[in-house]
């Protein structure tokens, strides 16, 4: 099997002067045939153009590089060994992501299952090591200084206590933004649920960390738009 | 999105909409998934309500902290990545070609792994049942094993067998020509089934 080419490209064959949107999937299509032929070469081109949207939505879910990597590879191994089931009538880059997104789902899945695992090896030792274990993550107290960084892992242990369909549209939502219609498609539903789910799952998100969105965090993460909103 | 969308998800007949129906249309008009309608009544009603103006700052925020920047993967990164890709498809095809069965027994798995809808079961019982008769056909034995093949040049050799038991005669025949021809020999039985 040969190396991928180099050099990173955006879905879809979009390359310095990219192709038309039905040229493109039209490429992609052949790409996969060719693959289930037995081409190889065909899986690395179709490895080039997608690496990067699978690297995001893994990354959305790991929060974490060499994690994001490893789930990277899986998901491509994953694709390969069910390209047999992607049906043309709908968008390669809609499938390889909701596969990307299942993925995440289950390595989600995997961790809060050692994490109870922890939980319970610690249960067996006192109760003052249950309190330091905790579970989800790191919890500050509300009145504590916590940094952007610290902030960010308690909001990633926050999604990640989200039930899985409602983690699912929010990760979808930050992989720069995917609009309603991209995320009602990845995932099958309608985008009433969508908006609903994300309404949900940002209600929680907001109850969770809502002591540490004080005014000068807001005013730190949202600069002038901030000021905009709240004159 | 249509308006049965945005009020349905606001709990009332979109007429006038208070803080508490913005509050649940806040997470769209962040996002910027809003309609141009409905826009500029939320425009109108966030110029007004401090609270709500809150409230999409915090989701603003939230929407910040959860997406960081990315850290760029190198071509190192891709290049180990597409090289644990390859390790693993290799690794799928050695144990296809030794084990010619894997997907079948991977597809069994699979399914040993997933509760079969309801629905479905008779038809897999069926499948199944069908699959074990025609697995007992297959390995009935032949009644025609013992005679000679259709071929057989019975002639071509004297049979040089004696048989000890009654109702048994020797038989002989040729498979084959020239340097490929086997010759059998045997006892058949040729009396009556009891």
């Amino acid at each position: 099997m040969n190396d991928p080419p180099a050099g990173g490209v955006s879905q879809d064959g979009a390359g310095a002067r990219p192709p038309t949107a039905s040229k493109a999937s039209e490429e992609v299509r052949a790409l996969v045939r060719r693959t289930l032929e037995g081409d190889d070469d065909a899986f690395a081109e179709l490895f080039r153009r997608y690496r990067d949207k699978v690297y995001r939505i893994s990354y959305r879910f790991t929060r974490d590089h060499d994690d994001a990597m490893d789930l990277t590879q899986t998901v491509f191994i994953k694709v390969h060994r069910s390209l047999d089931s992607y049906r043309e009538e709908s968008s390669f880059a809609t499938w390889i992501s909701r596969v990307a997104t299942n993925c995440g789902i289950d390595l989600v899945r995997q961790r809060k299952r050692e994490a109870k695992v922890k939980l319970d090896d610690a249960a067996e030792l006192t109760d003052e090591a249950l309190v330091d274990v905790g579970q989800g993550g790191p919890r500050l107290s509300p009145s504590a200084e916590v940094t952007n960084a610290e902030l960010g892992e308690m909001i990633r242990a926050a999604v990640d206590d989200l039930s899985d369909k409602h983690r699912s549209v929010f990760v979808l939502h930050c992989v720069e933004g995917t609009p309603y219609k991209e995320i009602a498609e990845i995932l099958g539903i309608s985008i009433g649920t969508v908006m609903s789910r994300l309404f949900h799952a940002r209600r929680y998100l907001r109850k969770s960390l809502a002591p540490y969105l004080g005014e000068t965090r807001l005013r730190a993460l949202l600069g002038e738009g901030y000021e905009e909103e709240a004159p | 999105m249509s308006r049965e969308d945005l009020d349905a998800l606001a709990g009332q007949g979109g007429d006038g909409l208070g803080c508490e129906a913005f509050g649940h249309l806040a997470s769209p008009f962040v996002d910027g998934e809003l309609p141009q309608s409905e826009l500029e009544r939320f425009d109108t009603h966030l110029g007004g309500c401090p609270d709500c103006r809150r409230l999409v700052a915090e989701y603003r925020g939230l929407d910040a902290l959860a997406s960081p920047s990315f850290p760029e993967p190198s071509e190192a990164d891709w290049t180990r990545a597409w090289s644990g890709v390859q390790d693993a498809l290799a690794e799928d095809r050695a144990r296809a070609g030794e084990e010619p069965l894997a997907p079948v027994l991977d597809a069994v798995e699979r399914l040993g792994r997933k509760p079969v809808p309801r629905n479905l079961r008779p038809l897999l019982y069926l499948a199944a049942s069908i699959a074990l008769v025609a697995i007992l056909l297959a390995v009935q034995p032949d009644p025609t094993a013992d005679a000679p093949p259709a071929s057989v040049q019975t002639a071509s050799v004297e049979p040089s067998l004696t048989c000890q038991e009654p109702d048994y005669v020797p038989v002989a025949y040729t498979i084959g020509d020239g340097d490929d021809a086997v010759s059998v020999m045997y006892c058949a039985f040729v009396g009556a089934d009891t």
